[in-house]
């Protein structure tokens, strides 16, 4: 009894777990994925809109 | 902290270089354009951080990668540049490096490539080229590691420096433009040390150092005196200002490199040239491209894929789910416990798992793409066709990148200057056929083509990328394009890619597919598992009477007119939005009915071989996965087009799947 309560317990609680995180990061797109994040500066949000030419 | 930043061209080996001396792994391949993001990394012997920065030709940049390198520049201040330069095209590569000791930091030169100029016969005398232009330079191989280690300790004794070394070096641009820069210095506030480099860069038309210097002097006056000068050197030259000053730059380079340089060999046709004959020739270009990727789902299918996930096949599902089994039988596992490890774990995760042969394969064709030189030319090849839907070549660098995933994919889509072109490719990148898509493939060829799956998977590659195609024309119309964009891609040598840097690739891009199996893919399993295992009527219900049923029975009838309106198909389409693969993991745990001939065998109850190709092209076009959609958003930053791009693969899925199904049928295919 007690294995299975162990064993229930293992399999739904890593499986909630995986599929929080997957949600969780894939909604905010890569960089939340990245192991450089927080020193990352201008991987996502901070380059703004693409330069265009000076005439 | 020491903080060592990566210059240079494109494709000229910074990220190799920056893997060598921080002894990590980052994105290299032969083509420009290849690093994208800045990434920093510890150096080996800790006394400082790396930075990677994308290649770039000149500091005013004309993509959006490219600006992550000026931002860089302008905010921040490294304690020095470490400038990457191809030896064996020196000549254009020290135009960026002049900016650059403009800039103000020490500069060590990284002269990278060296066997590759030998090759060509190019004598270069580093000491007196070092002389000439005042700065260290290390010969090294960023390839092979050569001189790495000299240059990591020149490049951290200079990075100590003071004085000379530190303070900005000046070039002599001629009287109208001396006088424009003492002009635009005066305006600028004392203390900006780096005045001088910020005037020559405003004149050379640098949007960014543009939107900084508007923070301190009145965008007018920039504005004039940019205005007046160009004038000046028309009227004087007859060139406009940014090829003057390119002119000046050109010249000075030409006087370091003549005392320097030489030249030993004659050039005659090289290997390179011979086999672009072939590989680019303006009718074999296309059909030679094709039966490169028929020999790719040859060799992923037929030839090493498949006898491999086969046998992988009976290994879970006889050694390991046997031995799950007759454990969890020895703990006094409950039948519930059993159920969800045998049924759907094992069902689920394992489903997946055979076809980590055939992705592996695929990812290893790509890296070769990526590495060999070839990507470049493919991009060149197809610019004529995506030239005619109002994009260009360089457009289908993202798209192949897209075939081994379509997160990494969009995300290279930041290269192409134009943002209208780059919305576009963004928008059509998920078309193109990915790793994770190739597993659902993997099952139903294997089971409806047996003889013709390389041919079978091959076309469904080719749709995905004639469905972009037209769609690129359509859409086009609509987003109407405010200037013609250039097609220009530099043409890297062809260089045989090390097995190391092959298998390190492969395995980079192969490990997230396996990670999402143990991680998501599992979670995935176990939720699907539990829809089966309960209904209306309570736990442990007949499949044909559960949740999964009831939530598969809402979108089959819509599906019924492309051939696969059974409940079964539906619940995978709809669980398959999470990730593709979860598709298979669906049809594994559905039909892991314990009396059945396998998975493969089960299907076949389900489908005709017709029905399993619409079914199949369904898969390909229709919506992007949940992590192909958070990039879509994060890339474009507008929740308008992610809405579009889901919905208009829904609806162009739909149109296509019954198209083909309905003309299989009235052509006698069934
Ligand atoms: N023969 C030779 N090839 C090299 C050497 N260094 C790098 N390469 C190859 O050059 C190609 C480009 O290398 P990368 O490190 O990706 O170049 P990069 O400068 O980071 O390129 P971008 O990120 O596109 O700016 C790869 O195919 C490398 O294997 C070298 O010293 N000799
Ligand atoms: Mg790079």
């Amino acid at each position: 009894m007690l294995f299975n309560i162990i064993a229930g317990a293992a399999i739904f609680g890593y499986a909630g777990w995986t599929l929080m995180r997957y949600v969780r990061k894939t909604k905010q797109g890569k960089c939340a994925a990245c192991s450089l994040q927080s020193s990352c500066q201008t991987a996502c949000s901070s380059v703004s809109s693409p330069p265009a030419r000076v005439e | 902290m020491i903080k060592l930043a990566l210059t240079g061209n494109p494709n000229t080996g910074k990220t190799s270089l920056f893997n060598m001396l921080t002894d990590s792994y980052e994105y290299v391949g032969n083509w420009a354009g290849v690093t994208i993001e800045k990434k920093v990394g510890m150096l080996n012997n800790k006394r400082g951080q790396l930075i990677d920065l994308p290649g770039i030709y000149s500091l005013s940049p004309l993509s959006r990668d490219e600006g992550v390198t000026t931002l860089y520049l302008l905010d921040e201040t490294p304690s020095m540049l470490l400038n990457v330069v191809d030896a064996s095209q020196l000549e254009r590569n020290l135009h960026l490096t002049i900016q650059l000791l403009e800039y103000g930091r020490p500069v060590v030169l990284a002269l990278n490539m060296i066997d590759v100029a030998k090759k060509r016969g190019l004598n270069i005398d580093v000491e007196q080229l070092a002389k000439q232009i005042g700065i260290p330079i290390v010969p090294v191989i960023a390839r092979t590691g050569y001189g790495c280690d000299a240059l990591l300790e020149t490049s951290i004794q200079s990075s100590g420096d003071s004085g000379i070394a530190a303070s900005p070096r000046r070039f002599d641009y001629g009287p109208v433009l001396e006088g424009a820069i003492s002009r635009l210095e005066a305006m600028l506030p004392k203390e900006l040390t780096s005045a001088r480099w910020l005037a020559l860069q405003l004149l050379e038309g640098n949007i960014p150092v543009l939107q900084k210097l508007r923070q301190y002097v009145d965008p007018v006056q920039l504005q004039a005196c940019y205005v007046e000068t160009e004038k000046l050197v028309q009227e004087t030259g007859g060139i406009r200002l940014a090829d003057y000053i390119r002119d000046r730059r050109a010249a000075i380079i030409q006087g370091w490199l003549q005392q320097s340089v030489r030249e030993t060999k004659e050039q005659h046709t090289t290997l390179s040239e011979r086999i672009d004959a072939i590989v680019m020739n303006k009718f074999l270009g296309i059909p030679v491209f094709l039966a490169f990727m028929y020999l790719t789902f040859k060799l992923t299918f037929d030839w090493f894929g498949t006898p491999l996930s086969d046998a992988l096949d009976s290994l879970l599902n006889g050694f390991v789910r046997d031995n799950v089994s007759s454990f969890l039988d020895s703990a006094g596992a409950a039948a519930f416990i059993k159920a969800v490890l045998l049924d759907g774990v094992i069902s689920g995760v394992g489903g997946v798992l055979v076809f980590v042969p055939q992705i592996f394969m695929l990812f290893l064709i790509i890296s070769f793409i990526e590495d060999s030189g070839y990507m470049a030319r493919i991009a060149t090849v197809m610019d004529k066709l995506l030239e005619g839907v109002g994009l260009n070549g360089k457009a289908f660098i993202p798209m192949i990148i897209g075939f081994g995933c379509n997160v990494p994919g969009i995300m290279a889509a930041r290269t192409i200057e134009q943002p209208k072109e780059r919305l576009l490719t963004i928008l059509l990148t998920p078309l193109m056929s990915c790793s994770a898509r190739l597993s659902v493939y993997s099952l139903f060829v294997g089971t409806f083509f047996e003889k013709n799956q390389a041919l079978i998977v091959l076309s469904l590659y080719v749709l995905g990328v004639v469905v972009a195609l037209a769609l690129a024309k359509l859409f086009s119309f609509t987003l109407a394009k405010e200037e013609e964009s250039m097609f220009i891609v530099e043409m890297p040598p062809y260089r045989i890619p090390q097995w190391r840097t092959l298998s390190r690739s492969t395995w980079e891009k192969g490990k997230g597919f396996v990670r999402k199996a143990g991680t998501f893919i599992f979670g995935g399993s176990v939720v699907i598992w539990m829809l089966g295992y309960s209904g209306f009527s309570g736990w442990n219900v007949p499949m044909n009477e559960s949740f999964l049923q009831t939530i598969g029975s809402v979108i089959s009838p819509i599906m019924q007119p492309l051939g696969f309106g059974n409940w079964q198909a539906g619940a995978a389409l709809i669980t398959g939005f999470l990730a593709k693969e979860v598709v298979v993991s669906t049809m594994g745990i559905i039909y892991a009915a314990p009396t059945d001939a396998g998975l493969e065998g089960a299907i076949t109850q389900f489908f005709t071989p017709l029905q399993a190709y619409s079914f199949m092209v369904f898969i390909l076009l229709y919506v992007p996965c949940l992590a192909t959609v958070g990039v879509i958003r994060s890339e474009t930053k507008s929740a308008k087009w992610t809405w579009f791009s889901v919905i208009y693969a829904l609806i162009v899925a739909y149109i296509i799947a019954f198209i083909i199904y309905r003309a299989g049928l009235l052509l006698g295919f069934h």
